[in-house]
């Protein structure tokens, strides 16, 4: 270009606007990529990148064979969109309404439900009419169907099969994904696994573009936990379970089945129980796992603990005699009125005093072996304290130190009064003496598993206490085999040939501040075969509605007798052949 | 053709020669990128699929789990027998033989040298199918 066409004034007013422009340009450049630089990609990024959270499966329950007591499913809520779904297609609309189980009608209201008035009185269109919450298997049923505007949202949560079956052990997770009580609960850390993430890019309509992605951290699934729970023996104690609630209408009941030699519970069964799959339904006191936050007094189950312990420290024999007619005995210096009994026995051996269960005869033992004997051994027989689950609400009961007894404690703990105990510490305690007199602490937990690899991992094995000699404890299942004869109290506990042992209790509640005479707590505890023991069983059945007092013999015996016929061919456990003499020597 | 010129023309091809290798490399390059990039996303795409199908796999594999689960609580299978009017029963004390066997596999056997169709005619029970499967489950796709 020459100058001599160009004003000099206009080229320079060119060049500079051009340089300026470049200017601007560059400064802007500059501003977007060096000074705001921060900002813009960091907005950029946070619209297409996204960090996703990859949830974990919750681990499983399993029973003891690895039967499924709880699980995770997913569900559908479905529902319908009003502005899309075509009511002129009935034919569909049907089938969808025999497929939910719906009145058509019903289902054609909710079709047509256009419009809806809001709170402020305006009206609102309704794209969302919820319609059921299903399973897979008719989700899968409806979308085939094929009709726009039906959709669903799939969430997942916490299953139980057995519905009812062991609820109070197992637990539930509520709504908010929370583990709420039992195993769920207590084994949270084992079950509940650990969320991963991955950090991708969407697009424009938060569609993830799977080659973006950048860093991921796999989510770990939660493991399985394998309870020591076996579903058969469980379903039985739920059916004989439901079978005494409808004959005697107690206020509430507790049994539990276990293996004498590993502590290893097999079933654990309360009453009232609730549904965890629709726990909302249920009073909240269902919830409570009686066999271990409820204290009773235990009555005469608690009298093995006097004879053990009297066995144990020589003081009696079980041919030594016992007045049972004697009202009062005078001990340290004062005469102590004796419990009362049934019916008057006189002078017998300790034998009969189990036999007949008498209370005088137990106090009497009690006072032989003193405050603090008496009370260590109950301490020792796991009394007073809890078994040491993880569950929550366990409770230890009662049972006083020495020095806070009154006069009368000495003949009265004895006798199972003046002590609290649950249910678990009284099948604990008749365990001991099955398991040739060595405590063992229930054992609810039995493997975690690693749901990828299949391997177990190792749980620390429990360590026995021994509470009383072989010798004690095989004299004390001879003399507890004699409460389950025709001249016990609890004949009606009997399986005729497997020699049951076992122990009722009969105690008053306490109504007002005061003994009731006409509500009791009614149980059983007892163990069979006697010479071999395969399995403990506990019944305790709180305030049954029966003509009378609710003896642990008439209520409760029954329940065991029935138990212990279904569990014989289950566990088969076999009629000993004969009987051979199974007290060992004391030397 | 003077050799001066002759020597220009020839370095003119050379650099000419130069740019075209470099516009086909680069253009080759960019296409590869492409198709590289291309074939990333199929793949990636792919396996999200893949993913997908495996979560879809998962969830129907625990759906049947918790059905089979169900069908199987003992509850229900009596339920069934009564629905079905099945003449089962538990098994008494009495109704039950111990054999003691071989004690390295602690297991007992039984002989058995009748053929099968007589087996299942004389034992019914045994060739059954399974109560639980009675009630007819919906495959789920």
């Amino acid at each position: 270009m020459s100058q001599a066409c160009v004003k000099r004034s206009r080229y320079r007013l060119c060049t500079v606007l051009l340089l300026a422009g470049f200017a601007m340009i560059c400064g802007r450049l500059y501003f977007l990529q060096v000074l705001d630089a921060e900002n813009i990609s960091s907005e950029v990024e946070s619209s297409r990148k996204i960090l996703v959270k990859l949830e974990p499966r919750r681990g499983d329950i399993l029973d003891r064979n690895g039967n499924l007591l709880a699980g995770t499913r997913s569900r559908i809520k479905l529902g319908v969109d009003p502005q899309v779904v075509d009511t002129s297609d009935v034919d569909k609309l049907a089938r969808l309404a025999g497929i939910l189980d719906m009145p058509f009608p019903e289902l054609m209201e909710k079709c047509n439900r256009k419009e809806r008035i809001d709170s402020a009185g305006e009206r609102r269109t309704v794209q969302w009419v919820p319609l059921a919450e299903i399973d897979e298997d008719l989700y899968d049923l409806i979308r085939r169907i094929d009709i726009d505007g039906v959709r669903g949202d799939r969430f997942y949560e916490r299953y139980y099969p057995g519905d009812q079956m062991a609820s109070q052990v197992i637990g539930f997770i509520n709504k908010e994904k929370t583990p709420v009580m039992g195993v769920e609960l207590a084994l949270d850390y084992y079950l509940r696994g650990q969320a991963g993430w991955r950090e991708t890019e969407v697009d424009g309509r938060r569609r993830e573009l799977a080659a973006f992605r950048e860093r991921e951290v796999e989510s770990r699934n939660g493991l399985h936990v394998q309870l020591t729970l076996d579903l058969f023996v469980q379903s039985v104690i739920e059916a004989a379970m439901e079978d005494m609630v409808g004959e005697l209408h107690p206020a509430g009941a507790s049994i539990i089945v276990s293996d004498p030699h590993t502590g290893e519970i097999l079933g654990l069964a309360n009453y009232p129980t609730f549904n965890p799959n629709h726990f909302w339904d249920f009073p909240l006191e269902n919830q409570r796992n009686r066999a271990l936050t409820d204290q009773y007094e235990p009555g005469s189950t608690f009298k093995i603990v006097p004879v053990a312990a009297g066995l144990e420290e020589g003081v009696i024999q079980p041919d030594t005699i016992i007045n049972c007619g004697a009202a009062e005995v005078f001990y340290h210096g004062v005469n102590i009125r004796m419990p009362n009994d049934h019916r008057n026995l006189g002078p017998v051996p300790v034998t009969t005093v189990v036999t007949k269960s008498s209370n005088r005869g137990a106090a009497q033992i009690g006072m032989l072996l003193g405050e603090q004997r008496m009370y260590e051994y109950a301490r020792r027989f796991g009394f007073g304290q809890d078994v040491g689950w993880p569950l929550a609400g366990e409770i230890s009961g009662t049972l006083a130190p020495v020095e806070k007894w009154d006069g009368l404690t000495i003949s009265r703990l004895p006798t199972g009064y003046a002590v609290g105990t649950t249910a678990m510490q009284v099948h604990q305690a008749m365990a001991t003496i099955a398991n040739d007199g060595v405590r063992l602490r229930p054992k609810l937990l039995k493997e975690v598993i690693d749901p990828e690899s299949q391997v177990e991992l190792p749980l620390e094995p429990e360590k026995g206490q021994r509470v009383v000699s072989v010798h004690t404890a095989r004299l004390l299942r001879e003399m507890l085999m004699s409460v389950v004869s025709p001249e016990g109290t609890a004949s009606r506990a009997a399986l005729p040939g497997y020699g049951v042992a076992g122990k009722t209790g009969t105690s008053r509640k306490i109504i007002d501040g005061q003994y009731s005479h006409n509500h009791h707590v009614g149980s059983f505890s007892g163990f069979f075969p006697a010479n071999k023991p395969e399995v403990v069983i506990t019944v305790v059945v709180d305030d049954a509605q029966v003509p009378g007092p609710a003896y642990g013999g008439l209520v409760a015996a029954p329940v065991f007798r029935s138990i212990g016929e279904k569990l014989i061919p289950h566990m088969a456990i076999r009629k000993p052949e004969k009987w051979e003499p199974f007290v060992v020597s004391n030397d | 053709m003077s050799p001066v010129i002759q020597k220009e023309a020839f370095l003119y091809k050379q650099i000419l020669t130069l740019l075209v290798v470099l516009a086909v490399v680069t253009v080759s390059g960019c296409l590869g990128l492409l198709w590289m990039r291309q074939k990333i996303e199929i793949t990636a795409q792919a396996t999200r699929q893949l993913e997908e199908e495996i979560v879809k796999e998962e969830r129907r594999l625990q759906f049947l789990n918790n059905r089979i689960a169900s069908i199987h609580q003992p509850q229900y299978l009596l339920k069934q027998i009564e629905k079905h009017r099945l003449p089962l029963h538990p098994p008494r004390a009495d109704q039950i033989f111990y054999m003691d066997g071989v004690p390295a596999y602690n297991r007992a056997y039984a002989r058995e040298d009748r053929p099968e169709e007589k087996r299942r005619e004389r034992d019914p029970y045994r060739y059954s199918i399974d109560l639980a499967v009675m009630e007819s489950l919906t495959p789920i796709d």
